[in-house]
């Protein structure tokens, strides 16, 4: 290309005469008009090479001229190419947007279901994917990707300026790997294997970086090479470990410290199996909690039962409470919530457990006061446990459901 | 965002000092299984008044059943089976 055609920033086409903007650098090697298909030699005094009428313009939210700020790096739109591929009977169809930067050269955006994906060649040597399942894991450059796909893809539209000669025949073999929110692909045409690595472009930053109005089409399912984002619920679960961890420590702190107070014990008679004592409550809704304990040494081979009367003195409220007393020496504790403060009385009467049988031994009923739980701690650990692992297992379908696709 | 953020954390904090504050005045410990706990609040006249009623009317259910019971299906021995004769001989050929 002599420097006349080379300072060239627009032409007419050769067959429609319609104005075709020259945007990019001195590796186009072809332009198409958008209006009539016409593809001109950019190196060649753009005579036609071919022409297609009629082409299937693709989906995308991207056309020619349109510029932005990409990775850092402006960029401005130089051509369109739709691709499609038959799966299963099935087309599957997506956009290629060559961009073009006067200072980091040509790469491609790709517009994929409401998915952008920025690509750029890279040259070294690479692996051979031929041969790779589905998920295997290859070491590229460092990073280890896993293999998704491989294809055949098949141009179906051309528009712009492209960095080669382009025909609508043009079949490209793609293997594709994904580390989201990074890929590599290898492309392998007739002529080459060229090798491309990827990042995902979010759609806010897509939007920000052309400037584009109105919403994007809906993303209709997930890209290999998107990542996991929910920056709140990220957040949230980091903030409930911490919270998690809190209620643990403050909960091992009451199991140590609040054993509560006895307010009142005393021993059942062993004639008349009858125990009276009075204890006065602070504070209203005070827990009170009545056990009884069986003196060591003591067997009992049986279970023994005691009729428990709580006696507000004060106002003459009767709670009756039924305590049994198991024969392993231990009774679990009657836990009451006494709504009122002042005086009490608790009558504790052994009763047989059959007609005929004796009184129970003597037990030891104590009552206690100000104990603290760690039940209520306990659930709420849980439930901030559970807000955590909520954000581990989004994330685990997520990537699940990427790679059911 | 930020102030989203910020919420979530004060409800955070707020829910573990109302736990907290609930945990150490025993909330859990309660003896919620029946009939562990009965509760009974009523003063022992009000006890006895309404001992009374509930006898007064588990008679008068006794009376009404009696008296339903020989009107319906008189039996055979009542002298009330309005029939004037012994109900086990009634309509029969002889």
């Amino acid at each position: 290309m002599n420097d006349a055609a080379s300072a060239l920033t627009a032409i007419n086409c050769v067959t429609c005469g319609a104005s075709q903007n020259l945007l990019g650098g001195h590796k186009v090697k072809s332009v198409t008009c958008g209006h009539c298909g016409a593809v001109m030699d950019r190196h060649n005094g753009f005579i036609l090479l071919q022409q297609y009428r009629g082409m299937p313009r693709p989906d995308g939210p991207l056309s020619i001229g349109m510029s932005g700020v990409l990775n850092g790096v402006k960029q401005t739109v130089i051509g369109i190419v739709g691709l499609a591929t038959d799966v299963d009977g099935e087309t599957y169809r997506w956009t290629d947007y060559q961009l073009f930067s006067p200072t980091h050269g040509y790469s491609w955006l790709t517009w994929n279901n409401g998915h952008a994906v920025h690509s750029r060649k890279v040259r070294g040597d690479f692996p051979n994917f031929e041969g790779r399942y589905r998920m295997e894991r290859i070491d590229v450059r460092g990073r280890m990707f896993r293999f998704v796909e491989r294809y055949a893809a098949r141009t179906t539209f051309l528009e712009g300026e492209l960095t080669w000669r382009a025909r609508l025949s043009d079949r490209t073999n793609v293997a594709e790997l994904a580390a989201a929110p990074y890929g590599f692909s290898a492309s392998t045409s007739d002529v080459e294997v060229e090798h491309t690595q990827q990042s995902y472009i979010s759609r806010d930053d897509l939007v920000m970086a052309f400037d584009l109005s109105g919403p994007l089409p809906a993303k209709s399912n997930i890209h290999p090479i998107e990542p996991f984002v929910a920056p709140f619920h990220w957040f949230l679960a980091k903030e409930a470990v911490v919270f998690a961890a809190l209620s643990i420590v403050i909960a091992i702190a009451f199991s140590i410290s609040s054993n509560g107070r006895v307010v009142a014990e005393g021993f059942t008679d062993s004639d008349t199996g009858l125990l009276t004592m009075a204890f006065e409550s602070p504070r209203s809704n005070e827990l009170t909690e009545l056990s009884a304990t069986r003196p060591s040494g003591t067997a009992n081979a049986g279970r023994d039962y005691f009729n428990v009367a709580l006696t507000q003195i004060s106002l003459g409220v009767h709670r009756k409470v039924g305590l049994s007393a198991e024969w392993e020496d231990y009774a679990n504790p009657v836990g009451l919530r006494l709504e009122e403060s002042g005086q009490y009385r608790v009558q504790v009467k052994g009763v047989p457990s059959f007609k005929g049988d004796p009184i129970p031994l003597p037990v030891k009923v104590t009552v206690v006061q100000g104990r603290a739980s760690v039940i209520p701690l306990g659930w709420l650990t849980m439930l901030f446990g559970l807000i955590g692992f909520s954000y581990v297992a989004r994330k685990f379908l997520f990537s699940v459901k990427r790679w059911k696709e | 965002m930020k102030g989203v953020r910020i919420a979530s954390v004060v409800c955070f904090a707020a829910l573990t000092g109302w736990v907290a504050l609930s945990s150490s005045k025993g909330a859990g410990l309660e003896t919620r299984l029946s009939p562990w706990v009965e509760t009974d609040k009523r003063t022992r006249a009000e006890r006895d008044a309404e001992t009374l009623e509930r006898r007064k009317i588990r008679e008068e259910k006794r009376h009404e059943q009696r008296r339903n019971r020989d009107r319906i299906s008189p039996s055979p021995y009542s002298i009330r089976n309005y029939s004037g004769r012994s109900s086990r001989t009634f309509g029969r050929v002889k």
